[in-house]
């Protein structure tokens, strides 16, 4: 994201919200802004490369005043040239306008540090994925999930001096967060609703790894294969390493860090093949040091 | 009685090395997955937008607009699904 854009969003409370035109619960502000963007003469040009400049995305952004009054919005993909360069000097644009229309200072407030999502103090893992598209920038950007740890999860992860073996899809509330940032990318077409990871299969060997003072380690390792809700079976799989610590004389794990490393088969429509992608995320865990 | 020292302490020496060599071995795996770790890990420049003021649904931050006099920036999704918050859009 353009630091530019993020230094002039310091001022605003953040929000998003999706949904279909004939949704019974359109907020005033949604309705503001599609009734202009649908109104007659703006409706969306034929899709195509000779239009690629001017057509209309499905990512629209409002600026409201306190009291919900809409006082400026713009497609968030509409505009007038190509590029990534293009695309943020044109954000800026409209940002700086929304800005002169709210009277904001000119001086915004310094920007904050970086706040992840959590679970407002509950213990959890977060999982954080990358796909390293070159031809896709925006899906380059990392994704952001954070699952609460169940009763099940510390049981199955507990230290023990032996080696033993884990099934991968008694992890499945986190491992399946493991999946490209663009939900378009695999959508049921009935409903439009990005396909969920239906099942994660493999086995999880966990070892024993050192005793450091006063805290053990163990590590968990084995090849996994995610596999989504799609009709085709669709499936890609990589391999996972987790670290975990525990504290002597306690079976719960206090701190973990993994990383999955696989390949992510995404195929290309325009040049009607098969591209392998990397396709890599870390775990966390937050709030386990109880 | 000199060879005999001389080769208990190799036999010695050895011992050691084989017990030592699979704690090395795992000490390695570990400093490696944590410099993996780190190395994919996105930096704080890859996670800008959380530098951003979320809040998690439009009429709770209208809420927090009247209450603390501030401005809304409304990112409207065109679809079922998405999730800016999380990065799925």
């Amino acid at each position: 994201m353009d630091p530019v854009v993020v230094r002039a969003l310091q001022p605003y409370i953040v929000t998003s919200w999706h949904g279909h035109r004939d949704d019974p619960d359109l907020p005033d502000a949604v309705r503001t802004v599609w009734r202009e963007k649908f109104a007659a003469g703006r409706n969306p040009r034929p899709r195509g490369p000779q239009n690629l400049g001017q057509r209309q995305s499905n990512v629209d952004l409002a600026f409201l005043d306190p009291s919900g009054n809409v006082v400026h919005w713009f497609d968030g993909f509409q505009h007038p040239g190509r590029g990534p360069q293009t695309l943020a000097e044109y954000t800026r644009r409209q940002v700086q306008t929304a800005a002169k229309r709210l009277n904001l200072p000119n001086n915004f407030p310094a920007t904050r540090s970086v706040e992840l999502p959590d679970l407002e103090g509950a213990a959890g893992v977060r999982v954080l994925c990358m796909l390293h598209d070159n031809r896709m920038r925006a899906y380059r950007a990392p994704t952001v999930e954070v699952i609460p740890l169940a009763e099940n999860d510390w049981e199955l992860l507990a230290y023990s001096d032996q080696e033993r073996t884990v099934d991968a899809s008694a992890l499945k509330s986190w491992l399946s967060q493991v999946y490209p940032p663009g939900v378009m990318e695999r959508t049921n077409p009935r409903t439009k609703e990005a396909y969920r990871i239906k099942s994660v299969e493999g086995k999880l060997t966990l070892t024993p790894a050192d005793t450091r003072g006063k805290h053990r380690l163990m590590m968990v390792r084995g090849t996994i294969r995610l596999t989504d809700e799609g009709e085709d079976h669709f499936s890609y799989d990589g391999n996972l390493e987790i670290l975990l610590a525990y504290k002597k004389g306690s079976r719960d794990f206090y701190a973990l860090r993994g990383v999955f490393d696989g390949i992510y088969p995404r195929f290309d429509r325009m040049h009607n093949h098969l591209r392998n992608i990397p396709l890599q995320a870390v775990f966390e865990s937050i709030n386990t040091e109880s | 009685m000199v060879k005999e020292n001389l080769m208990r302490s190799i036999f010695h020496v050895l011992i050691v090395l084989l017990t030592a060599i699979p704690c090395l071995a795992e000490d390695a795996s570990v400093q490696r997955l944590l410099a993996k770790y780190r190395a994919v890990r996105p930096n704080d420049r890859d996670l800008a937008m959380y530098r951003l003021d979320w809040e998690r649904s439009l009429p709770v931050a209208q809420q927090r607009a009247v209450r603390e006099k501030r401005p809304i920036c409304l990112v409207i999704i065109h679809a079922r699904y998405g999730n800016i918050t999380s990065g799925h859009c």
